[in-house]
C-alpha cells in the first residue's frame, strides 16, 4: 500500500495499483484517457496498462456496437500497443465517419496500365470490379479485374497508404465470368468461366487460389482445380460451392467443386427467363434478381441437407415481388453480407437483401431507388420442418423503398459492418458529377418486434463530390470498402484505382 | 437474545475496533481470514491501515451492513453490473466528501481489504474529479508537476490531435 505521508501526487499516482487505475479508467472515455497523458509521466505510465484499454475495447466500442478495426487476432492475444492503437484508430475512425460529410484525410492514386489483348501497351483499362481481400493473411490485397477480364492483385501499403502491383494474371483465352469467394476470412479463390483455347462455343470453370509466396508479399495465381462444361453461367462462389445459371432451363446448378457433389434447383418463372441481374446467397436464402422481379427463396444453409435430396429439386417457398409496374431497370443488387451478431441473438434477426433500382424519369434523369428485402431467419424448429406448413409462413417481413438521389447508382458494397456505400454519379448541367453516399441499415431497426424501415431512409452524403481533387474520380466504375480499416476503394474506366483512407 | 459475534481489528498505528463480524465481513480480506483461521479473540491485523482510514471504512461497512455482497464472479463488462455498481447514493457522496489525501487512502484501504463497493465509489469519484477538465486543470487539482520536456508533451499532443473537436 502507498504511504500519503507527503502530498505528492506525482508520486502517488505513480505508485498507484494497477487495479485501481483499472478502476478509475473504467468510468472514462477512450478521448478521456488519451487526455489524461497530457498531464503528467504517471498517467502516461498507467495508460500503458493493458487492462486500461482491453477494458475500454470492451466497453466504449463492442458495447456502443461500433465497428472494430479489424485486428488479427483475438482480443485477448492483444500486446498492449496493438491493444491501444486499435482503440485509438476505431475511435478516430467512427468519429470521422460520423461528421456530416466525412472526408478522408488521405488518398492515393494509381493507374493500372495492362497490356491487353488488341490493345497498346500501356493503355488505360476499364476496371470492372475492385475487391477488397479478407482471404489473405498479412498485408491487404486488393483485387481488380478489368475490361477483359485481366485480373490484377495490388497490395495496399499503410501509413501513408500506397497502392503497389502485387500480381496479374493475364489469360489469352477470353473469360465470361469471375466471381471472388465470397466466404470472407476463407482462403482467396477465384471461380472463372473462359473459353476452352481454339475451341470456340467449349468452356471450362477453373477453380484458382491467389497464395502468398513464402516471402509473404506476392500472391501467385495458382489454378486449383478445372469442371469441364460448366452447366451455365457462373453467379457466385461461395466456399467450395459454385452456382451456375442456365436461364434457358431455369435451373441452377451448385456444385461442390472439391467433391464434385452436384445438386440442380429448378426455379419456374412461366415459359422461360427474362436477364437475371443479380444472384446473392446469405443464411440460407437465395435472392435472385431478374429485370422485373426479385425473388426470394429457400435454401440449404448446410452441404449436407444441399446434396441430400436427388436432383431436380424445388425451391421450397418462393417469394418474389414485381418491379415492373415502376418501369424499374434494376442496376445492382447485393445482399447484406454480414449482418452484426448482436442482430443474430435477438429473436427474430432480420437480414435482407438490398437492391438498387433505376426509374428512367426522362432522356437524362435517373431515379435511383434503394429497396431492402428482409427476412426472418427461421427458428431451428421451422428450420427442422422445412416442408411443414410453419416453414410457408415465413415470408417477406417488409419491402420499402428509399430515394437515395436522382442518380445513376454505380455501384454499392456493404462492409462487415452492414453499412452500405453506394457510388453514384450524376448530370447536372450537362457535366457528370460523381460521390459516395452511405447508408446504415442498423439503424432503422427496431430492435424488437416488428422490423420496421422508415419510408424514406436517409442517405448522407459520404465524401460527396467534395471529395479531394474534384474530377479525380471521373468515370467510377467500381468501389468496394472495409469500413474496420476507413478505407474505400474506387475503381475508373480510365484505369485508375484510387484509395481513400479515413482513418 | 445473544448479541452478535464481535471481531477485533487493529490498524497499522496499533487502535483496535471492536466490530460486529457481519460489519468486518464487508472486507473479503477479512472474511477469508476468519475463514482460515477460525474465530478468535486475536485482534487481526491490518498492517495498512492506520487508524484515522480504518475508522472511515469501518463506518461504510457499517452503513451497508445489510446489503447484498457483489457476486464474486459478476462480469464488471457487463452494463447492468457496472450500473448498479457505478451508481453513488446520497449517503454514499456525503461519505466520500473528504479530502483528497483521505480519498486516496479510502482506495488504497479498500483495494487492500477487498472492499469493491467502497473502492467503487472511491474510483467513480476520483473519475469524476477529472472528467470535463482540462490537463491543466487536473494538475491544478491533484498539485501535479508537469514533469514533460517540451519536446515529449509536444509529441503527445500530436498523438491526441486527431481527438479535439473540429
Amino acid at each position: 500500500m502507498v504511504k500519503l505521508a507527503l502530498l505528492n501526487f506525482n508520486e502517488i499516482f505513480d505508485t498507484l495499483p494497477e487495479d485501481i487505475y483499472g478502476e478509475i479508467f473504467s468510468h472514462l472515455t477512450i478521448r478521456e484517457i488519451l487526455e489524461l497523458r497530457t498531464v503528467c509521466k504517471a498517467f502516461v505510465k498507467a495508460t500503458q496498462l493493458r487492462q486500461v484499454w482491453f477494458q475500454a475495447i470492451q466497453r466504449q466500442i463492442l458495447g456502443e456496437n461500433l465497428t472494430l478495426t479489424r485486428q488479427r487476432k483475438p482480443l485477448g492475444d492483444l500486446e498492449t500497443k496493438e491493444l491501444e492503437y486499435l482503440a485509438r484508430r476505431t475511435m478516430k475512425l467512427a468519429k470521422n465517419m460520423a461528421a456530416h460529410n466525412p472526408r478522408p484525410t488521405s488518398y492515393t492514386t494509381v493507374r493500372d496500365q495492362i497490356q491487353g489483348n488488341n490493345q497498346q501497351s500501356g493503355a488505360e483499362i476499364y476496371i470492372t470490379q475492385v475487391l477488397l481481400m479478407d482471404g489473405l493473411a498479412g498485408s491487404k490485397w486488393l483485387l481488380c479485374m478489368s475490361a477483359g477480364y485481366k485480373i490484377s492483385v495490388w497490395e495496399i501499403l499503410p501509413d501513408p497508404v500506397s497502392c503497389v502491383p502485387a500480381g496479374r494474371w493475364d489469360n489469352s483465352s477470353p473469360m465470361l465470368d469471375v466471381k471472388l469467394n465470397s466466404v470472407s476470412d476463407a482462403e482467396a479463390t477465384l471461380a472463372i468461366t473462359m473459353q476452352d483455347k481454339g475451341q470456340p462455343g467449349s468452356y471450362r470453370a477453373v477453380i484458382m487460389k491467389l497464395s502468398p509466396l513464402e516471402s509473404g508479399k506476392i500472391p501467385a495465381f495458382t489454378t486449383v482445380d478445372v469442371l469441364p462444361k460448366p452447366p451455365g453461367s457462373l453467379v457466385y462462389f461461395q466456399g467450395d460451392l459454385v452456382f451456375f445459371f442456365r436461364r434457358r432451363t431455369g435451373n441452377i446448378t451448385v456444385i461442390n467443386w472439391r467433391t464434385k457433389a452436384e445438386a440442380i434447383f429448378h426455379v419456374q418463372h412461366g415459359d422461360e427467363w427474362p436477364s437475371y441481374r443479380a444472384f446473392e446467397i446469405h443464411a440460407g436464402k437465395i435472392g435472385f434478381v431478374t429485370i422485373d422481379h426479385i425473388y426470394v427463396f429457400d435454401f440449404p444453409s448446410d452441404e449436407a441437407t444441399l446434396f441430400e435430396s436427388p436432383t431436380p429439386r424445388l425451391p421450397l417457398a418462393v417469394h418474389s415481388l414485381s418491379t415492373a409496374g415502376a418501369s424499374m431497370k434494376v442496376e445492382k443488387a447485393t445482399v447484406v453480407p454480414y449482418p452484426p451478431s448482436w442482430q443474430l441473438l435477438l429473436p427474430s434477426p432480420d437480414f435482407g437483401m438490398s437492391v438498387i433500382l433505376r426509374r428512367k424519369v426522362s432522356s437524362s434523369a435517373h431515379e435511383a431507388f434503394h429497396y431492402l428485402v428482409s427476412w426472418n431467419t427461421p427458428t431451428e424448429k421451422q428450420a427442422k420442418d422445412r416442408d411443414s406448413e410453419a416453414a410457408a409462413d415465413i415470408q417477406i417481413k417488409c419491402f420499402r423503398k428509399a430515394v437515395i438521389a436522382p442518380h445513376y447508382c454505380a455501384d454499392v458494397k456493404y462492409a462487415k459492418s452492414g453499412r452500405g456505400v453506394v457510388l453514384w454519379q450524376a448530370k447536372k448541367g450537362g457535366k457528370v458529377q460523381e460521390g459516395l453516399s452511405a447508408f446504415d441499415p442498423r439503424r432503422r431497426h427496431h430492435l424488437t418486434g416488428e422490423v420496421v424501415w422508415e419510408n424514406d431512409m436517409p442517405w448522407r452524403p459520404f465524401a460527396g463530390i467534395d471529395l479531394p481533387g474534384n474530377g479525380l474520380l471521373n468515370g467510377c466504375t467500381a468501389i468496394d470498402h472495409d469500413d474496420g480499416e476507413g478505407r474505400i476503394v474506387v475503381g475508373t474506366s480510365e484505369g485508375k484505382i484510387t484509395i481513400l483512407d479515413f482513418a | 437474545m445473544s448479541a452478535a459475534p464481535q471481531v477485533t481489528l487493529e490498524s497499522s498505528d496499533g487502535e483496535k475496533f471492536k466490530v460486529d463480524k457481519e460489519v468486518a465481513e464487508r472486507s473479503v480480506l477479512i472474511k477469508n481470514m476468519i475463514e482460515d483461521v477460525g474465530e478468535s479473540d486475536n485482534p487481526i491485523p491490518l498492517p495498512n491501515v492506520n487508524a484515522s482510514v480504518l475508522k472511515k471504512v469501518l463506518e461504510y461497512c457499517e452503513h451497508h451492513r445489510g446489503d447484498p455482497l457483489p457476486a464474486a464472479d459478476a462480469d464488471p463488462s457487463n452494463d447492468d453490473n457496472r450500473k448498479r455498481a457505478t451508481e453513488i447514493s446520497d449517503w454514499d457522496q456525503k461519505f466520500i466528501q473528504v479530502d483528497q489525501e483521505m480519498l486516496f487512502e479510502i482506495i488504497l484501504a479498500a483495494n487492500y481489504m477487498d472492499i469493491k463497493p467502497l473502492l467503487d465509489v472511491g474510483c467513480k469519484t476520483v473519475a469524476n474529479m477529472i472528467k470535463g477538465k482540462t490537463p491543466e486543470e487536473i494538475r491544478k487539482l491533484f498539485n501535479i508537476v508537469n514533469d514533460f520536456t517540451p519536446e515529449e508533451e509536444a509529441q503527445i499532443k500530436k498523438e491526441n490531435e486527431w481527438a479535439e473537436d473540429r
